[in-house]
């Protein structure tokens, strides 16, 4: 397994492609492990694409293409720009907006990140946003998409550690607005600094403003749709993205009649091209993985943590440090797997609410897609906006400061993260 | 003991920390170190940890040291009529499990199993209790089932045996299962007790209606070709370790259920006594007929000397 | 484009649709009662195949990302050294997942999905091979494209 580290890092260095460096140092486990045979790979790598829930990747990305192609992009920025556009940085601050929206129903940081990369990135870029910052800007906002209701990460926490899932979802409700509010501050400060052009030089009318929501009115209200299709109990949240294809399908070529079939193939082609890069990289580190478990590292780690003899406000930090480690190399649904049942009972025997510990477990996760050397969503954004990860770092950064201190703040007064589940569930 | 173990197995099951089943498990390892002075180590992975249960066995087939808690549904990939242990009301309780275990028939599957396939059953004793349908509505009859769509696993066995009793069986992954309630995706699960509370299944359902259609038989396997690679000595220890822990977890989860019972209710869930069984029984007739497992029945039956 | 680069994305982009459609499809006709037993399966073959011919039209469009800050550093003749190495690596990987690919496939031919017994297992195993042997001409065209060009 150090052998593989090793190699793994070596590749990057050497500036292969991740996903062939990835691939490479997983595949030497097999041939060096005994026990172990080099067909196993093949099987592992395919194995991670007959999972269900992992379709949400893909129909998210192509959703977002279509939407492209479909004319809800240009509407839905036109009406922002209206909205937002006298404040500095207001593509920024719909980016925000945009989703903390789709965060209520999208439940797939990576899914999210990535639609919204494709969605405003090609327009902000040409309002002279770098593609560094607007590929950091889409992967942080992402987190939005764990955090607010529904959500993948919770879900998997809560049925492994036996955690209401009620109530995680209600509780990640407010660190998610609490996130979406600091991203909005983070976002307006780096406008003024960096001069990130306004839009508009004076707030517009509320007349214009009534007659541009009346014309993307349907584009405004596509989140609203799908929430209710999942509400309604037609879609459970891995079919959620295929909805929304069918929905951007419909209104490209029936409300706007915007989408021929040239769009619809562009769209596609586009999409086929973001999927070969996302889920393959998502195919091949399932062999890290798998050597991981094999090797028992999560476990082991998790002994460790157990063994400290802190403050229980320390430990959950030191727990949350671990896993903001952990997760520069992991792959957070697998951290999220593996580290549940072993810190769950943990931070039961040192009294820490576990839905609160939960809400920051699952944020901190995420943020392992967003951070070097693997970073899942952060691959996606980048490659998405055809930037560096040197790039993606040196204009994002402030954006990683802000969801920590977000956490840190969590942590300090658990009542963020509590209240409203104590609200709505009683005992 | 030794550090050093000649024989490490990597164990997996799918179900939750919780679940009686990983202590059963534990225990077992424990079991079989201490006979083999900790030459022969397993190492248990819960929560399908190592894998999903089909890569798990391709894996297993191929001699690597892997082994998995699986049922008859599975194995009824390989020999079609061993689903027939899965169907609906073919057994009523661990006593008959055990003796099913004896039979020619069984005994001969198993061969085949290890010398067709390459999968070694250590044992088949491992009884998680019996399957109920969980709703929003009471459920007396297999006629308050129609319409219902109630999530079940996605092979055959699993979807005639609830079509048989009434229901729509709908295909849906594990981990769904808690957001397709709430959503309404879903009407209702057909589960055991112990999965109310791994998943909290509470919160989004009302009823458990006790219609005993299944009793949930696991099989644990490893591969042949690492079975055959150990010692003879080595393999007594396992299969004997591996059938004294199953019979020790049946029994305790006899006696958790009723503490399952309380607590299911505790949490707000009605629990319905009264359902009509002879009337489930004689629709599950139907799934025999569908799949063609009537003639393994009878020669079942007869064979444990039933009937 | 060569004919196979076309077929190669026009099979993925069929996939893909197929995929989409049957993931949406699975949805509703739970929604109205029928739930399709085989679409779920059918949804993830599907995927399966997009993602491995997908591989190969985001390597031919230089997609894959990679950290090159440390390697932008030498010069010119080591980058291009470097480069080769990694290409050469690459080539040796997707040859060893396109043997092992193809025996996996052979190995799995019992093997079917759960909602679609008919459907043999090798069928979505064959998309690694499949994929890798394209990744690998993809591949093994960069080699020469870098060795035909002058080293500055
Ligand atoms: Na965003
Ligand atoms: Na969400």
């Amino acid at each position: 397994m150090i052998v593989s580290l090793l190699i793994f890092l070596g590749l990057l260095l050497l500036g292969m492609p991740v996903v062939f460096a990835i691939g490479i140092a997983g595949f030497v486990f097999f041939l060096l492990t005994p026990g172990l045979q080099p067909v196993m790979p093949v099987q592992l790598a395919l194995s991670e694409t007959q999972n269900f829930a992992l379709l949400a990747i893909p129909t998210f990305i192509l959703a977002g293409n279509l939407m492209n192609e479909a004319g809800v992009t240009r509407r839905l920025v036109q009406f922002a720009t209206l909205l937002t556009g006298h404040l500095a940085g207001g593509l920024g601050q719909v980016s925000v907006l945009a989703s903390t929206l789709m965060g209520g129903v999208s439940g797939s940081a990576i899914a999210d990140a990535s639609m919204q990369a494709r969605v405003l990135g090609p327009e902000m870029q040409k309002r002279g946003y770098t593609p560094g910052f607007i590929a950091a800007l889409q992967g942080f906002t992402g987190l939005l998409a764990v955090m607010i209701p529904p959500s993948i990460a919770l879900i998997l926490y809560g049925s492994i550690g036996q955690v209401s899932i009620g109530r995680l979802f209600a509780g990640g409700i407010g660190i998610g607005l609490l996130l979406a509010l600091v991203f909005m501050l983070v976002v307006a400060f780096l406008a003024k600094k960096r001069r990130y052009p306004r839009e508009r030089a004076s707030p517009a009318p509320t007349r214009e403003i009534a007659s541009a929501f009346l014309a993307s009115f349907w584009a405004l209200i596509f989140p609203l749709i799908l929430l209710i299709t999942l509400r309604g109990g037609v879609f459970v949240p891995s079919e959620v993205g295929a909805a929304a294809c069918v929905y951007a399908l419909i209104l490209g070529s029936v409300v706007y009649r915007e989408l021929g079939k040239a769009g619809l193939v562009r769209a596609l082609k586009q999409s086929v091209a973001d999927i070969g890069m996302v889920s393959f990289l998502i195919a091949c580190s399932a062999l890290i993985g798998y050597a991981m478990k094999w090797e028992m590292w999560p476990q082991k780690l998790g002994q460790f943590l157990a063994g400290l003899q802190l403050e229980t406000t320390l430990v959950v930090l030191a727990v949350l440090l671990a896993l903001l480690v952990l997760g520069t190399v992991l792959d957070s649904t697998v951290m999220i797997i593996l580290t549940t049942p072993i810190l769950v009972p943990a931070m039961k025997a040192l009294g820490v609410d576990l839905v609160h510990f939960g809400v920051l477990m699952a944020l901190t996760c995420a943020i392992g897609l967003l951070t070097p050397p693997v970073g899942l969503s952060m691959y996606a954004v980048c490659s998405i906006m055809r930037c560096s990860v040197a790039e993606y770092l040196r204009e994002g950064w402030p954006l990683l400061v802000a969801v920590l201190a977000t956490i840190l703040v969590a942590l300090l007064f658990p009542p963020l993260v509590t209240t409203l589940p104590n609200l709505l569930f009683h005992r | 003991q030794g550090s050093n173990p000649t024989y490490t197995l990597r164990y997996n099951h799918v179900l939750a920390p919780t679940h009686p089943f990983h202590a059963a498990f534990q225990k077992w390892a424990q079991r079989v170190a201490a006979r083999t002075k900790g030459d022969l180590q397993i190492l248990v992975f819960h929560s399908a940890q190592l894998g999903v249960e089909e890569d798990i066995i391709e894996q297993l087939r191929r001699g690597i040291p892997v082994g998995q808690n699986t049922d008859a549904a599975r194995m009824g990939n390989y020999i079609r009529e061993m689903a027939v242990i899965n169907a609906p009301y073919f057994l009523q309780d661990p006593a008959q499990v055990e003796r099913l275990s004896k039979t020619p028939s069984v005994q001969r599957w198993i061969d085949q199993l290890a010398s067709q396939y390459g999968i070694r059953v250590l044992c088949m004793n491992w009884v998680q209790g019996a399957r109920h349908f969980m709703t929003n509505r009471p459920i007396r009859t297999p006629q308050d089932l129609r319409g219902l769509r109630i999530r079940t696993p996605p092979a055959p066995i699993w979807q005639e045996s609830v079509r048989a009793l009434g229901a729509t069986p709908v295909a849906l992954a594990f981990g769904e299962i808690y957001s397709g309630l709430q959503q309404r995706a879903i009407d209702g699960v057909e589960l055991v007790y112990q999965n109310i509370l791994d998943m909290s299944l509470n919160e989004v359902l009302r009823y458990v209606n006790e219609t005993q259609h299944i009793l949930l038989v696991n099989f644990q396997v490893v591969g042949e070709a690492w079975f055959q690679r150990l010692p003879k000595n080595y393999q007594q220890i396992l299969v004997e370790e591996c059938e004294s822990a199953g019979r020790g977890v049946t029994l305790d989860i006899q006696v958790q259920t009723a503490k399952a019972q309380r607590e299911v209710q505790r949490r707000g869930m009605t629990i319905v006594t009264n359902t009509n069984l002879e009337a489930f029984r004689q629709a599950g007739q139907a799934a025999y007929e569908r799949l063609g497992l009537l003639d393994a029945r009878r020669r079942l039956y007869e064979e444990m000397g039933l009937r | 484009m060569s004919t196979v680069h076309r077929l190669e994305e026009s099979l993925a982009l069929v996939f893909l649709t197929i995929a989409t459609s049957m993931v949406f499809l699975s949805g509703i006709s739970r929604f109205l009662g029928q739930p399709l037993g085989w679409s779920i399966d059918l949804a993830t073959f599907c995927f399966a195949w997009a993602v491995f011919l997908g591989a190969d039209v985001a390597f031919r469009q230089d997609r894959h990302v990679s950290v090159e800050i440390f390697v932008q550093r030498l010069s010119k003749p080591w980058q291009r050294a470097i480069k080769l190495f990694n290409l050469c690596l690459i080539a040796l990987f997707l040859s060893a997942l396109l043997v092992y690919g193809s025996e996996m496939a052979y190995a799995t031919r019992f093997r079917t999905f759960q909602g679609i017994p008919e459907l043999s297992y090798a069928w979505v195993t064959l998309s690694v091979p499949v994929g890798s042997l394209l990744l690998l001409a993809t591949t093994v065209g960069k080699i020469r494209q870098l060795l035909k060009e002058n080293p500055a």
